[in-house]
């Protein structure tokens, strides 16, 4: 019974087919309506038509202001036609202080243009300036230690590879399978 | 200096939303210039009275009440009401999908249908209606233009919308769901 009555077009059903053809609607409204029109052929002419109405009503645009009606009219004109000259300024001050988003987005642009150039173009202060053959000393010392550095790393490599490898680690891996081998020779014998 | 610059700033923005407006409720040409006129000049005399960036309100309001005054001081004459016809022609919006023939002769017969519809319609339900899916104006602001509470603005819509759609039953509607 309560199934039958929700597939009924009763006046807040239609309230909601009205809501959902003028896309006004919840998800959920939508959805029941949706599910009546296809339970009841009634419901779903109905929607059918105000949706039709809707789009129709939807591409009804604004009409245009003929200029006959502010050229005809003397005491407008007179407003109009003054200060012809401060064209521009009309002009500035409706894009920068008529719309607030673009007043805002252009106030932000000049203060983060400001800044960054402000720390981009900051000068590096210098509080003590060396002399050539300071530099040339510095360069000398800094050329060795990167040597001796070198030397060491080498060393070290011929180290690794020669007596760490081959004696702690390889010999005794070596000498470990061997005794393995023995044993296992020993019992197949 | 600043005062015509405002002044010519909002006529350009809302000389259209006036106009339109004026045509659907007075259904005459001639009324709506004589009222978008007067609506500019009182513009002018209260220039001081509202902040630019708000003016849509007192604007919408201030139409509304010169129609009223309009329409109940004109007589109803039939053949000044069939001028409208001329003027409505052309002001729908053909930015729909399909490069269908058949659908844009629909389209525009149906946007046809919807505007000498919207005509007949009870004035409190039409100015609600225009206000609201042709001059997108929110409820909040329907309600201070015309002085009455939301939730009137709301039941006005609907009243609208039914109202419309017993106009345009003989249409024959076609097949969307």
């Amino acid at each position: 019974m309560n199934r039958k009555k929700y597939f009924e077009l009763n006046e807040e059903l239609h309230t909601k087919i009205i809501s959902v053809a003028y896309g006004e609607s919840s998800l959920a409204e939508k959805i029941q309506v949706l599910r009546a029109a296809s339970k009841n052929k009634t419901i779903r002419d109905l929607l059918n038509s105000y949706t039709q109405t809707a789009n129709a009503a939807k591409q009804i645009r604004e009409e245009e202001c003929p200029e006959e009606i502010l050229n005809n009219n003397a005491e407008i004109q007179k407003i109009i036609s003054s200060n012809r000259n401060s064209r521009f300024m009309q002009d500035l001050y409706s894009i920068l202080f008529a719309r607030p988003l673009v007043s805002a987005v252009a106030s932000f642009v000049i203060v983060a243009a400001i800044v960054v150039s402000l720390i981009v173009n900051k000068p590096i202060q210098y509080s003590y300036k060396y002399s050539n053959a300071e530099i040339v000393n510095a360069d000398q010392k800094a050329r060795q230690a990167l040597l001796i550095i070198g030397k060491i790393f080498k060393d070290t490599q011929t180290n690794l590879q020669n007596e760490i490898l081959r004696d702690m680690v390889a010999k005794p891996i070596n000498n470990g399978i061997g005794i393995v081998n023995n044993i296992l020779e020993g019992e197949l014998k | 200096m600043f005062e015509e610059q405002r002044y010519r700033f909002l006529i350009q923005q809302y000389k259209n939303k006036i106009y339109t407006y004026s045509s659907y409720m007075l259904k005459n040409k001639m009324d709506a210039d004589d009222v978008t006129q007067e609506v500019m000049i009182r513009i002018w005399k209260n220039l001081d009275k509202f902040n630019v960036l708000a003016a849509k309100t007192w604007i919408m309001k201030t139409t509304n009440n010169l129609c009223i005054d309009y329409l109940r001081k004109r007589k109803a004459a039939e053949g000044r009401e069939n001028e409208i016809d001329d003027v409505f022609e052309d002001s729908y919006s053909m930015d729909h999908n399909s490069n269908n023939p058949y659908l844009i002769t629909h389209f525009k017969m149906m946007a046809s249908k919807v505007k000498e519809a919207v005509q007949r319609l009870p004035d409190n339900l039409r100015s609600v209606f225009v206000l609201y899916e042709i001059e997108e104006l929110k409820y909040k602001e329907i309600s201070m233009a015309l002085d009455i509470p939301i939730n009137t603005v709301k039941v006005y819509l609907l009243r609208a919308r039914k109202k419309l759609q017993e106009e345009l039953k003989e249409y024959e509607p076609q097949e969307i769901f």
